[in-house]
């Protein structure tokens, strides 16, 4: 056999994969049509437990905030990611330093991240009282306790966080780029903000896919940060999916509707994600065509 | 030599760890006594129960939600705890209908728990089955009223009985003096606190029994209730702006410090008072809000998975069933933990002036209501919490949307 000693190395890897990640997948499937509360039960009760979940105006309220949260945060994300990466691109002094400096935040776990905003938003301990101390005794910086804003502040936590990330993916796309391409684009006479739009950013594409992956990653499983600032309040206006599964799964002893929940967070995933996939591997396929 | 390498990974890989043996008269205790005061409560516990031959492990996982994790998947894996500590819940209705809890009937037998325990926890220490399966420990009063009693004292207020004008027009006073009235914290967890003991003051034992209980469609809709939430939204007016999502000691500390004057929490936050140098009775003022001085059962209770191999208690199992509930260990536990014996006939006599409020109260025959989270399952629990939190933090929403949905989530009949 060819590859033996590669395919047995791989061996294991596939067979967790399949185990764990596919069984454990159906598992859950499975049981989001039964009637399971604490402890599995296998009777088929069809599509009771989904009818349950989209009663709930709790789970309307995560669902929908996903996705406020996953357009705010991966676009910020990008976009500031991109404006650093340009800015350091630009062969300042002291690089590596910015460059630490900005990856920093990212080492923080969500649960520091949060709670440290928490603080910083706090109306009587943070930003707000500061300012009001200082002299501005009118100063009001409510986002943390305003039901309509809240979701951003929760944004604004989660993009300090990942934009440093962002920031390192594109700048090694960014020094991959050929300095002849450079060097064309001052003998053409084009603006360098204009090179970097039109000409530098659509051959960061690979890079740039794998920022929107991670990043969509980090919505999904956004759990830790939500906790850790507002524990999905002001009554219930930053609840997130994944706290409505872990909730449901654990403390109120509901694993089924724990489970149709999950099952939708995939089927969204899938939903947004499998369009993008075909449009790639469409546009290799014409790519590798036209080439041919 | 290569081949020997190979075989040598693939022995070590697939080496079972295995389940330690435990020795027979071993018991690994999964709990979420993790503060101080509660880790010397368990403590009082375990030693009892070493000096009495036993090995207690030990196993705390901070916060009940995580506890409950814990043994709930240890359970479902097929490795159960020998016991596990949760709080009065329904928890062991789903568990002993899987038959994955052992009864204690003989040890109840045995210690004559029907006569030092009041009717109220026998009931609450069955399952559907007619079995015992859970040993009440200590016992706490979610909704206390707990008051800054300088600021109370220098304000020329009076201690306010229950929710109605007079504890109104102590918080108005002391809104005017420009101090935070009402340290509340609001998020799903701590809402029951204030909401639940509005109801009890309010409403009396009919309306509980009738709500929780019952879950009648004509006592939700009923007046009563609807003065029980039109009185918890006239809290919003005494909360300040830092009160969403924030933990219950912060608020504590507020009072504390004298930058507000009442929090309506637990009597565990007792220990956070007095470990700040505050005393009941002299700065730190604490009542029972109501006039019939209703103590819901909310407590630590110790519950029994079945061992692999055997349907009965093993012999370690029992000794701490009896341990635990006898009188001298709950008087141990509970003084350190500053909580109340659920043993009629424990010593009390040290306990402090708020803890003998309760106490007494506890002892006088009809005083004692079921916890709800007794009487409905975790789901509509939290739904309901939800759902109070919600109505605090939405002006909008009026009573009666609120008591509608309220209704939906209990699934009144």
């Amino acid at each position: 056999m060819r590859h033996l000693s590669a395919k047995i190395a791989i061996a294991p890897t596939v067979l967790v994969t399949l185990i764990v990640f596919v069984g454990c997948l159906v598992w859950t499937f499975a049981i989001s049509f039964t009637s399971t509360r604490g402890v599995p039960v296998f009777d088929f009760v069809g599509l009771a437990k989904y009818q349950e979940l989209w009663a709930s105006s709790r789970w309307q309220t995560s669902f929908k905030n996903m996705f406020i949260f996953g357009a705010g945060f991966i676009s910020l994300s990008l976009i500031l990611g991109m404006l650093l990466a340009v800015l350091i691109d630009q062969q300042v002094r002291a690089e590596n330093a910015f460059r630490t400096i900005f990856l920093y935040p990212h080492a923080l776990s969500y649960i520091v991240t949060g709670l440290a905003w928490q603080w910083f938003l706090n109306p009587q301990l943070g930003l707000q009282k500061f300012v009001q101390d200082l002299g501005w005794s009118d100063f009001t910086f409510r986002v943390l306790v305003d039901r309509n804003v809240a979701i951003y502040a929760i944004i604004a936590a989660a993009v300090w966080h990942s934009a440093g990330l962002v920031m390192a993916i594109m700048l090694a796309g960014l020094r991959g780029v050929d300095d002849e391409i450079w060097k064309a684009t001052k003998v053409e006479g084009i603006p360098r903000w204009r090179a970097y739009i039109w000409i530098i950013l659509p051959m960061l594409g690979p890079a740039m896919t794998t920022c929107i992956m991670l990043l969509a990653f980090g919505v999904i499983r956004n759990y830790d940060l939500v906790v850790a600032m507002t524990n999905g309040g002001p009554g219930t206006a930053t609840e997130v999916p994944a706290k409505f599964v872990m909730e449901y799964l654990f403390e109120r002893q509901n694993a089924g509707l724990a489970s149709a929940a999950a099952t939708i967070m995939l089927l969204s995933v899938v939903a947004v994600g499998a369009p993008v996939w075909y449009l790639q591997s469409w546009r290799n396929r014409r790519r590798i065509a036209g080439r041919g | 030599m290569r081949l020997h390498f190979m075989a040598g990974v693939c022995a070590l890989a697939f080496a079972v760890p295995g389940n330690p043996a435990f020795a027979a008269d071993s018991v690994e205790v999964v709990h979420h006594l993790t503060v101080n005061t509660e880790r010397a409560a368990i403590k009082e516990i375990a030693d009892r129960f070493t000096a009495a031959g036993g090995v207690w492990v030990d196993n705390a996982v901070a916060g009940p939600p995580n506890s409950r994790r814990v043994y709930t998947t240890r359970m479902n894996a097929g490795q159960p705890p020998q016991a596990y500590l949760t709080v009065t819940n329904l928890d062991h209705y789903d568990f002993a209908a899987q038959g994955q809890l052992v009864n204690l009937d003989s040890v109840a037998q045995a210690e004559n728990w029907a006569k030092v325990f009041p009717p109220e926890i026998m009931e609450t220490i069955k399952a559907p089955d007619g079995h015992i399966y859970v040993a009440p420990l200590g016992l706490n009063v979610p909704g206390y009223v707990f008051y800054n009693k300088k600021i109370f004292d220098d304000l020329g207020i009076k201690e306010p009985v229950g929710f109605d004008d007079d504890f109104f027009a102590a918080l108005d006073k002391v809104k005017a003096a420009g101090i935070i009235p009402l340290a509340y914290s609001g998020d799903p967890f701590h809402v029951r606190f204030p909401f639940e003991a509005i109801m009890m003051s309010l409403g009396g034992k009919d309306l509980w029994d009738n709500v929780w209980r019952q879950r009648s469609n004509a006592a939700i809709r009923s007046p009563e209730m609807r003065k029980v939430f039109e009185t918890f939204e006239r809290l919003r007016d005494y909360t300040d702006e830092g009160s969403s999502g924030r933990a219950w000691n912060l608020s504590a500390n507020l009072v504390m410090s004298g930058k507000a004057a009442v929090q309506i929490m637990g009597d565990w936050a007792k220990g956070e008072y007095i470990a700040a140098g505050m005393v009941p009775g002299k700065t730190l003022g604490c009542f029972i809000p109501g006039t019939d001085d209703l103590i819901q059962i909310h407590g630590e209770v110790l519950v029994f998975p079945k061992q692999p191999g055997t349907t009965a208690l093993t012999p370690a199992q029992a000794k701490l069933a009896a341990i635990a509930t006898s009188a001298d260990a709950q008087t141990a536990y509970n003084a350190q933990k500053r909580s109340f014996p659920s043993r009629l006939d424990a010593n009390v006599a040290a306990m402090d002036p708020c803890l003998q409020l309760n106490i007494d109260a506890y002892r006088n025959p009809g005083h004692i209501v079921q916890n709800p989270r007794s009487l409905i399952t975790q789901q509509m629990d939290g739904e309901y919490r939800d759902l109070v939190n919600e109505f605090m933090a939405e002006p909008e929403m009026t009573v009666d949307e609120v008591v509608d949905r309220f209704a939906e989530v209990l699934q009144a009949k």
